[in-house]
């Protein structure tokens, strides 16, 4: 989301703002015939942070509260339209100004909430599927894989439920990790590389004495809740599935042999 | 017997109950405690005929004194009994809370002796939760019928929801198929929960401390439907069309998710009609949350009960809970939707359509100024979809492709509607054509397929 709001920055800064241009990240670019490409510099440059501070202050403040966090929500989407769709709906917030969050019908709005959408309900599927491990060391461990880049947007929930607890969550695809210390207000989000990745999937290997046994009361109360005459041979189709995505289940303390 | 037994147990008997919410309440989390809650409350996972679980469901103990002929816990049931210790349940709560299994603990229990004796060690157990443990997450506890009104008072206290299972829609099967509890067993509770709640209500209201949650739950609760029609996520609560409360749940200090209660289906002979007016006083009367429709599973063989080859009655369950749906978020009337003459809802067309196609003279409705309680009675329009309407008209003339943009169902809600003065000539209004299509795609439906299958040509339960 820095760089989209630091390009937006720019364009705005070059008094570019009605050339025709188009965002995209740079592993999803192709070029059109005749098209210039510019590169932004990496986010970690303190100008480019502080210049996607500006222009998302000034958004917030223009348009309010409740479209800055739906911005936020679609940066976090893996779509590859994601960066223009939020240019254009930075565009169009600091063209109406408060009148945005009222523009339910418009194209542009309605791309990016179907954005915010998609990744809300990641969000969701992170506080219902993440699952904790008991390690050796007392702290507590989760893996989940979004299709979102949502778990800086959800480690807050798990510190709201764990405030007393030392815990961290790893997303490999995204390559980011929430890491939260007792009693602390806020999870810290670290961006990771492969190796740091790996190192703290390995982490997860050395669990507490306790661990087992409560994987296996998970597993014993799952299987007993189940009742005959509703499964799927009974209604045609699996209800389950419908609302348990499968790419979950690898995960799941309850689903595992 | 180890806690794995106990489990396997304890749970498998208190899985025949419907309940699965751990939502109504908003607490935030507190210095030195584990867990908060949300009002919308969270599925940590499902199970294979598609349940939701949020909590740690499970029964204190299934020695149960009482005989009711549908139960598999009933005293003349010849099947493994186990009890919990109170911390031996505490701790598998912590347990399962700390890994994401559950929002908290759903506690019942079989009526150990009296149910003054069971009561007490359901306080118990939820007392080490709460205070020893300092669990600040959900709590569902069932109230035993005929359990004395301070400790339900007590129980209430440290529990977010309450429930009282009236299971049988009527004195008469309640007395044939339950000998050891009576109607008043299982109401005085309700009664009672409803009572405390709001004299609580009024002595908050009244002391005007706390003003800023106050004002931010006027402001909430002010908020048009318009309004509400623009956020991303709604909380599903909030948008029944009932009276709500104007205490803040995080106020209250007795149930302050409400009380529920359950209706077993297809046990006993009475219609869909006599339990939609049931349902219809409980909420009105009792201030109840949700209601829960239990399809009956026969598994006990009892001249009282249906044979043990009779289908579960899945698609009248269903049906319920559409009814129910429509009650609580529609503003339908229960005379809307059966009568007396016609006491059973149709099982292949939803009764929101079956009352629409009965009614089609109230139609097409005009998406540009019908208000919302007339958007809501458009089949395929449901709560989110007629309050998104009304924010987007007041920027845009909306015509249909806008409305599917909204993801409004256009393919069931098109023959209803008109934008703008047109109609679409795809879809006309025509009750028949509409009536057959509809019952034709159900009948082809992989669902309707499968039950018709399952339950044969007759189903009267």
């Amino acid at each position: 989301m820095e760089g989209i709001l630091a390009a937006t920055g720019v364009v705005y800064l070059a008094g570019a703002v009605n050339a025709p241009l188009r965002l995209a990240r740079a592993d999803h670019l192709q070029p059109r015939l005749g098209e210039a490409v510019l590169a932004m510099p990496p986010t970690t440059d303190n100008d480019v942070f502080a210049l996607a501070d500006r222009v998302h202050s000034a958004f917030a403040r223009t348009c309010g509260k409740a479209c800055a966090f739906r911005l936020a929500l679609a940066a976090a989407s893996d779509d590859s339209a994601m960066p223009q769709v939020l240019y254009d709906y930075l565009r169009l917030g600091f063209s109406v100004k408060d009148q945005l969050y009222g523009l339910i019908a418009d194209e542009r709005c309605i791309a990016l909430n179907s954005l915010a959408h998609y990744s809300a309900n990641e969000c969701e599927h992170v506080r219902q599927f993440l699952r904790f491990s008991h390690l050796a060391d007392g702290s507590w461990m989760a893996q989940f894989e979004p299709q979102a880049d949502v778990i800086p947007l959800e480690a807050q929930h798990f510190v709201r439920r764990m405030r007393s607890e030392r815990f961290f969550i790893v997303d490999p695809v995204h390559q980011v990790a929430a890491f939260h210390l007792p009693d602390e207000p806020k999870a810290q989000i670290v961006r990771l590389d492969d190796q740091m990745t790996e190192l703290l999937l390995d982490k997860g290997k050395d669990l507490a004495k306790d661990e087992e046994g409560v994987r296996e009361l998970w597993k014993h109360l799952y299987a007993a809740l189940t009742l005959p005459g509703r499964d799927a041979s009974q209604r045609g189709y699996d209800l389950r599935v419908s609302w348990m995505p499968k790419r979950f289940w690898k995960n799941l303390t309850e689903l595992q042999s | 017997m180890d806690v794995q037994d106990k489990l396997d147990i304890l749970a498998e008997a208190a899985k025949y109950d419907a309940a699965c919410t751990s939502s109504g309440v908003t607490r935030a989390p507190r210095r030195g405690m584990l867990g908060a809650t949300s009002a919308a409350g969270c599925c940590h996972t499902f199970t294979p005929d598609g349940r939701c679980i949020t909590l740690l469901k499970v029964l204190m103990s299934n020695a149960c004194s009482y005989d009711c002929a549908y139960c598999v816990n009933r005293s003349s049931a010849s099947c493994r009994r186990a009890t919990f210790t109170p911390r031996e349940l505490a701790e598998l709560t912590v347990d399962f809370y700390k890994r994401n299994y559950i929002e908290g603990l759903f506690l019942s229990s079989g009526v150990m002796g009296t149910p003054d004796a069971t009561t007490e060690r359901m306080i118990q157990c939820l007392t080490i939760l709460r205070k020893e443990l300092r669990f600040n997450g959900y709590i569902h506890a069932k109230v035993i019928p005929g359990t004395d009104p301070e400790l339900i008072d007590r129980l209430g206290r440290l529990a977010d929801r309450l429930s009282s299972n009236l299971e049988l829609p009527s004195s008469t099967s309640l007395q044939e198929l339950c000998p050891q509890k009576s109607a008043r067993d299982v109401l005085s509770p309700m009664k009672q929960i409803t009572q405390t709640r709001a004299t609580e209500e009024q002595l908050l209201l009244s002391s005007g401390k706390d003003k800023r949650s106050q004002k931010a739950l006027a402001r909430r609760q002010g908020c048009s439907h318009a309004q509400e029609g623009l956020q991303l996520r709604s909380n599903g609560a909030e948008l029944t069309l009932g009276r709500k409360s104007r205490i803040a749940s995080s106020r209250r200090s007795f149930a302050p998710a409400g009380q529920s209660t359950q209706l077993i289906i297809g046990a006993t002979p009475e219609s869909d009609n006599h339990i939609l007016q049931l349902s219809h006083s409980l909420y009105a009367h009792y201030d109840i949350k949700r209601i829960f429709f239990s399809a009956y599973i026969p598994m006990m063989e009892d001249s009282r009960l249906p044979q043990t080859d009779t289908p579960v009655p899945l698609r009248r369950e269903h049906r319920l809970y559409q009814a129910d749906w429509l009650m609580r978020y529609y503003a339908f009337d229960p005379d809307e939707l059966v009568t007396p003459q016609e006491p059973w809802l149709d099982l292949d067309l939803d009764p929101k359509l079956a009352w629409a196609l009965r009614h089609i003279d109230r139609f097409p409705v005009e998406v540009m100024d019908a208000p919302l309680e007339l958007l809501l009675r458009v089949p395929g329009i449901g709560p989110v979809g007629a309050r998104r309407i009304l924010a987007a008209r007041r920027t845009k003339s909306l015509g249909f492709d806008d409305l599917r943009k909204l993801n409004i169902t256009l393919k069931r809600a098109r023959p209803f509607l008109s934008c703008c003065g047109r109609r679409s000539r795809e879809a006309p209004l025509d009750a028949e054509l509409i009536r057959t299509e509809a019952v034709s795609n159900a009948k082809s439906s992989k669902y309707n397929r499968t039950r018709r299958q399952a339950e044969g040509q007759l189903s009267l339960f």
